[in-house]
């Protein structure tokens, strides 16, 4: 087998250390949302408090979207758009996601009070 | 006046390893794999073969001809796939380099093996992100590389390990 050597072990055990560790970085339930900004083409986003329940009209390209907060959470009601992906794609309440319509270019973005991490260097 | 380039040993030998990479980076190639953008690397394991045996100016060489050569052959020449397998051939020689050249006498084939497998996709993912995803989202990735680059480390070096020793019974 494998000659190891001490510096071997410690790679091995280190690696192994890793391998949890950046699942967990990366896993780790997202800081609580507080916000969602809505973005529409190429305008600045406007913000709105996630803690809230309203729906949302937001002219796009195409047409009309609407939005609706509820608990917390953000989704799709209603969109012009033929593919009908950012509908289905449900519910959101994770910071850090994003919902998009390309076609009637909408898109959400959740936001948190604090942002975890802009990146991980190793 | 005719020139002749001399050719040495040294350079047939290089030439010869480098494509036996080439074969195993392009039949690899053709494998489906389960997660877009997750391989095993094996031709990696030529790499490790050559720096075991012969240090780690010769593996450099095997390694780079083996990414230019294979990019011709694949048709991905210069192209984002090119720059990625680049970034992560030089990443892992770099490591190679300070865990085989200047710390030797501690680690071996399966230290090095790990760490060239890690710094090759954290190289890959930091070009990715740096040239043709500039989004943070791209970074989600990192426990997935990370644990790939882990586990393909291992059993390369195992493979590795397993052909050096039949080399040195026969050779």
């Amino acid at each position: 087998m494998i000659e190891m050597k001490p510096g071997d072990w410690l790679v091995l055990i280190f690696s192994l250390l890793l391998i949890p560790l950046s699942w967990s970085l990366i896993d780790h339930p997202s800081a609580e949302t507080s916000a969602i900004e809505i973005t529409v083409a190429d305008a600045s986003p406007t913000t709105y408090s996630i803690k809230q329940q309203t729906q949302i009209n937001v002219a796009g390209e195409l047409g009309h979207s609407v939005i609706e907060i509820r608990d917390g959470k953000v989704r799709f009601t209603n969109s012009p758009c033929s593919g009908k992906v950012c509908i289905l794609s449900g519910w959101h309440q994770h910071s850090g996601d994003h919902i998009v319509c390309l076609p009637n270019r909408v898109s959400i973005s959740l936001l948190a009070e604090q942002d975890r991490f802009d990146g991980i260097n190793f | 006046m005719e020139k002749n380039i001399e050719i040495t040993e040294e350079d047939r030998k290089i030439a010869s390893f480098a494509a036996l990479a080439i074969a195993i980076h392009v039949l690899e190639s053709g494998f489906p794999s389960p997660v877009p953008g997750i391989k095993p690397g094996l031709a990696n394991i030529i790499t490790l073969l050559v720096l075991f045996r012969y240090g780690w100016r010769f593996a450099a060489w095997v390694s780079l001809l083996r990414v230019t050569a294979g990019s011709l052959l694949m048709g991905t020449f210069m192209s984002p796939t090119f720059f990625l397998s680049l970034s992560g051939a030089l990443a892992s020689l770099l490591s190679m380099w300070v865990l085989w050249t200047v710390m030797r006498r501690w680690v071996g084939l399966l230290g090095v093996s790990i760490t060239a497998g890690v710094s090759h996709v954290m190289a890959q993912l930091l070009v990715a992100w740096w040239l043709f995803i500039p989004h943070s989202g791209i970074l989600v990735l990192t426990p997935v590389l990370i644990t790939a680059g882990i586990l393909f480390g291992i059993f390369n070096a195992i493979i590795t390990s397993s052909i050096e020793n039949r080399l040195s019974r026969t050779l």
